[in-house]
């Protein structure tokens, strides 16, 4: 059985610093991962990382056998809110209808299929009333429901969150992590960057702890224990951190 | 990016600045010279103290070559020339009203306003736009001949031994003043009346069309030229000027434009397109007209001015204007009404922006008064 | 001087469709540059090409006089080079120097300028003839514009308008989620170096009309101007592309019909254009409906207005009537609310006192039950105390919506006391 999203390797730099180092990891079709990790760990750079967003020094990314350029079609990035900005011009079921705009060649219209299923993935993540109105007059739960409806429309099958639940409120918190176990029992890969600790039992499937390195990777219950927190979270871990600052500013000359 | 692209780029930047900053100024004035030192801001003024002063004194001048005298502001190198100038003559009227300049002028404890002084004793004589005086009397030799004795009475007066040398020098370039002026005269006055009409780059003609293209007693001489750019040439245009220009081409039926030396021919050359669409065959004279600068001598300019301008407007060619009957009658409408498109001479119009213009001019014109009321009656 | 002729009259043809097609490619990269963020850019990169452009004058007067007609060629050429030179140093300062982006631009334009200046003046040493074809580029000539400048700007109008228009999709994607675009394999790269390109030869090619002083005068107003009126951003991308086509016509019917009028009054034409946009600009700002803040301040004001009509209908409600000259000492700006009240008819005369009407009752009502209730939420829900809720509540019993009201009452289980044990009314049933 292929694995959904496999890694070899994977060594990513920003500006002379290791911000991933020798990340290796493999994870199977229908699981709801948490990546957990410090500040400055690497998370969202390893989601940016398989996608092409930024370019790694060397590894090898696959996704289920297959290359990020065959693959691109079935998996759905959900970026940070903030990188986005909420003045723009555009109403909410035009963002979901985004979520098409792969798959549509240069020429080719919205079809009435597309608006469809715009209308029921906002229906599924509970925005239907929503459809005309301007994006900026969104809460910060709606804009990553908004954002979940816009994955949900590509119809992948590996989904990619970056931070979803930063800065929203638990009931939407709630809906959001029963529409990801939704898909999940739909045979859905579901990948997401996880801030809070105390939830990720609760929640999740599997965890990646990543600081920098990959600490482990596996199911909930065998690798998210006191030992590998303190490795992640830990003073130890600190150290890498520093010993690699310490030889960025060397190389610049500080 | 790699080293050495980035040394290259760099010099590619800064190489012009070698090249440019190779040309020194090279003359400069000697301070152990004997000699009285002129400095004279354009080269037609240079020229007279020249002429007059010849060996005894040493004459620069500050707008050198093509540039252009009524925007000039000063470089380096002209702060010498200023300070080792015993006396700056320089034209006023508002030929130069580069700021600079006009500080200049103001600061040096010696200095002559050429024109002005002209101005002073026939002030029937100059022209005016509006409410701003044309500055360029040279055009006209006769007019120009005027300002040798004021020359001369300064030179006198920095140098009294030379007393003598000065009147006699003086003597003869009048004389050679005169003579060119007749010449010039017959010259363009050989050409048949219905061509003599005049069209350039900037308002520098007036008074010479005053002197040299109008008829005996002609009184409505202003028509007889005409420019798309103002006195100074900045080249802030208006598609209006333009239209007024072919409108008298059309009226007059001038089929040949003139460029002048130091000004930019985008005017000359967008009329010309514009005639070629609407069917008229117009002619670009390959020569340039001495408006503002010279070359050579002040006479020799003036000479090659009238030489170039009968050589192109008394080609015996058949007028090939083709207008059609809309445009036909709206000439012949604007013809009836009659009067120049161009008022020049009538110092009594409204003129708020002439107002601006003299107003800008302040430094050298304060304290001689802005006579509003004086409009030129026929020579 | 009627309006066709402005479009052919030989003389005036040529400003007239030139610069109305500069002004539109110049306004639809605005718009661009206006959702990235980075207007400011066009402001460095239309001083950073005047370098290029003396520079362009200067090797060609080395050919010698009778190539001036090609200066517009050298022109072109000689400010693209140095403009492309000026964003790629900007880009290295934010990017390898990490200096932001703000001291980044006000570096590269003023040292660019400086040089530009300093070629310039040097320029009138080694070739003084060709002096006037460089002033023109500070503010721009276009009275001297040719039919060739026509064609030249109107094949740039066509490519941007139809990069626009046949890129819209990426185009909107990766302006408003740069990420999302290249992990749908949006080919963001490509993209945005059309984008650049366009920009640049949009800016270098409009000097020659507007100068390069204010170019950029014509990339950021008529963007501002259109933001203003619309919220889809094809919409915003048409008006933009109007509002600059509308101040390339009108800046050129202007400074004619003006100079036609005044004989002595001459506007040139480029400078003419940028107050036209400029003044749109203002004007959408002041006066557009919804954004522009003449609007705002008239629905504040109207706001105002209700709550005090609001505030006042509460106190008679409290008192069942209300004699004049309280009421005028409790609110005391209240006449005018009084006013309307009467007409609205909620509220009556009845010689000295004030009463509300049956309609005005309910009203009232209404409001009351909408302050409790918050009282309520807030004590109840969020935990504050009973003392701190009253003047929060004041304010948004003038804005909770029926919608919230009906969640509220859900939540709060159809209260019938609020935290002052005062009774909610109830809600009227229709």
């Amino acid at each position: 059985m292929k694995k959904a999203f496999k890694v070899e390797n994977l060594f990513v730099n920003y500006d002379r610093t290791a911000v991933l180092w020798d990340v290796s990891f493999s994870i199977p079709t229908g699981v709801l991962v948490a990546i957990i990790g410090p500040n400055g760990a690497g998370k969202s750079t390893l989601l940016k990382a398989s996608l092409g967003l930024v370019r790694p020094l060397s590894g090898n990314i696959e996704f289920s056998g297959m290359s990020l350029e065959k693959a691109r079609s079935k998996i759905a990035y959900v970026p940070q809110r903030e990188s986005v900005d909420w003045d723009f011009p555009i109403t909410v079921l035009e963002v979901v209808l985004m979520g098409r705009y792969g798959r549509l060649g240069p020429f080719s219209r919205l079809r009435k299929a597309d608006r469809e299923a715009a209308r029921s993935a906002l229906d599924l993540v509970g925005m239907s009333e929503f459809e005309d109105r301007q994006i900026g007059e969104l809460s910060g739960g709606q804009q990553q429901r908004l954002f979940l409806a816009r994955a949900i429309v590509q119809n992948p099958d590996l989904f990619l969150l970056d931070e979803p639940f930063a800065g929203i409120d638990l009931a939407t918190e709630k809906t959001i992590i029963e529409l990801l176990k939704k898909l999940r029992a739909l045979g859905k890969t579901i990948v997401v960057v996880h801030h809070d600790l105390p939830t990720v039992n609760e929640y999740f499937d599997w965890a990646l702890l990543l600081n920098t390195r990959l600490i482990a990777c596996g199911p909930v219950g065998e690798v998210f224990h006191k030992e590998n927190m303190h490795l992640t979270f830990g003073k130890g871990a600190a150290l890498f951190e520093e010993a690699a600052n310490l030889s960025a500013k060397s190389l610049s000359g500080l | 990016m790699t080293r050495i692209r980035k040394f290259l780029a760099v010099s590619v930047l800064l190489l012009p600045l070698f090249i440019l900053g190779c040309n020194t100024n090279s003359s400069t004035i000697e301070k152990n010279d004997s000699r009285l030192k002129i400095l004279s801001t354009i080269a037609q003024i240079g020229d007279l103290v020249v002429e007059v002063g010849g060996t005894r004194v040493q004459s620069t001048v500050l707008v050198r070559g093509e540039l252009n005298p009524h925007s000039y502001e000063l470089v380096k190198g002209d702060d010498e020339k200023i300070q080792g100038a015993n006396l700056i003559i320089y034209n006023g009227l508002g030929l130069e009203h580069g700021a600079s300049v006009a500080a200049m002028i103001d600061i040096h404890p010696n200095h002559f306003a050429l024109a002005e002084s002209i101005r002073d004793r026939y002030p029937d004589k100059i022209l005016w736009k509006g409410t701003t005086p044309d500055p360029h009397i040279w055009m006209d030799v006769s007019l120009w001949r005027e300002a040798v004795d004021p020359i001369t009475s300064q030179l006198i007066q920095l140098d009294p031994e030379g007393k003598s040398y000065y009147l006699a020098r003086a003597e003869i370039l009048k004389e050679k003043m005169g003579k060119t002026d007749q010449a010039i005269f017959e010259l363009i006055q050989s050409i048949p009346d219905k061509k003599r009409y005049l069209v350039t780059s900037h308002d520098a003609f007036h008074y010479f069309a005053r002197r040299y293209l109008a008829s005996d007693g002609e009184v409505d001489w202003a028509r007889r030229f005409a420019a798309p750019e103002g006195l100074s040439p900045d080249g802030q245009l208006n598609p209006i000027d333009l239209q007024k220009i072919v409108d008298h081409l059309f009226v007059y039926q001038i089929e040949v434009l003139f460029p002048e030396s130091n000004v930019s021919r985008d005017s000359i050359r967008k009329i010309a397109d514009a005639g070629k669409k609407m069917k008229i065959d117009l002619l670009v004279c390959r020569e340039v007209l001495y408006g503002d600068s010279l070359k050579g001598s002040y006479l020799e300019a003036m000479m090659h001015n009238a030489q170039v301008i009968t050589e192109y407007l008394y080609r015996d060619r058949p007028i090939t204007l083709n207008l059609d009957s809309a445009r036909r009658s709206q000439i012949e409408a604007k013809r009836s009404v009659g009067g120049s498109p161009f008022p020049i001479g009538k110092g009594d119009e409204k003129d708020r922006f002439g107002e601006v213009a003299a107003s800008l001019n302040s430094k050298l014109l304060a304290g001689r008064g802005i006579k509003k009321d004086v409009h030129e009656k026929s020579v | 001087m009627n309006l066709l002729e402005y479009f052919t009259d030989p003389i005036l043809r040529a400003p007239t469709l030139g610069c109305i097609f500069m002004c539109t490619a110049a306004s639809l990269m605005g718009a661009v540059l206006f959702f990235q963020r980075r207007l400011m850019v066009s402001e460095s990169i239309s001083h950073a090409a005047y370098p290029g452009a003396v520079l362009g004058v200067f090797v060609l007067s080395l050919f010698g006089a009778q190539f001036e007609e090609y200066s517009f060629l050298a022109v072109l050429i000689g400010a693209t080079i140095s403009s492309y030179l000026g964003l790629k140093a900007i880009s290295y300062l934010e990017k390898r120097r990490k200096i932001k982006s703000d001291p980044a631009l006000c570096f590269a334009l003023a040292i660019f300028f400086g040089l530009g200046i300093l070629l310039a003046s040097g320029l009138q040493e080694t070739a003084p003839m060709w002096v006037s074809q460089v002033n023109s580029l500070l503010y721009g000539q276009a009275a001297t514009l040719t039919d060739l400048h026509i064609a030249i700007y109107g094949t740039l109008a066509l490519a941007c308008t139809s990069f626009i228009l046949f890129g819209f999709r990426p185009l909107q994607t990766l302006l408003f989620d740069r990420g999302f675009a290249q992990s749908i394999g949006i080919r963001t790269q490509i993209v945005e170096r059309c984008l650049f390109w366009l920009l640049l030869l949009s800016i270098v090619a409009g000097i020659r009309s507007v100068g390069v002083i204010l170019m950029s005068g014509m990339l950021i107003a008529p963007a501002i101007a259109a933001r203003q009126f619309s919220n889809s951003l094809k919409t915003v991308f048409f008006l933009s592309a109007f509002f600059g086509a509308f101040s390339g016509l009108l800046g050129n019917v202007l400074s004619v019909e003006i100079a036609l009028k005044y004989d002595q009054i001459h506007i040139p034409t480029g400078p003419m254009i940028v107050l036209v946009g400029s003044l749109v600009a203002l004007l959408s700002l002041l006066f557009a409906p919804k954004r522009g803040v003449f609007f705002r301040i008239a629905r504040l004001g109207l706001f105002r207005l209700r709550c005090i009509e609001e505030n006042v209908m509460k106190g008679i409600w409290k008192k069942e009537r209300i004699e004049r000259s309280e009421l005028k000492r409790l609110y005391p700006n209240s006449s005018f609310a009084l006013f309307r009240l009467i007409n609205q008819g909620f509220v009556f005369k009845e010689g000295k006192n004030i009463c509300l009407t049956e309609d005005g009752r309910i009203k009232a009502g209404a409001i009351v039950r909408l302050h409790r209730l918050w009282e309520l939420y807030l004590t109840e829900q969020l935990g504050c105390h009973a003392e701190r809720v009253h003047h929060c509540a004041e304010e948004m019993e003038h804005i909770l919506t029926p919608e919230l009201e009906e969640r509220l009452t859900k939540v709060l289980a159809d209260p019938k006391c609020d935290p002052h044990s005062q009774p909610i009314p109830q809600r009227r049933q229709l």
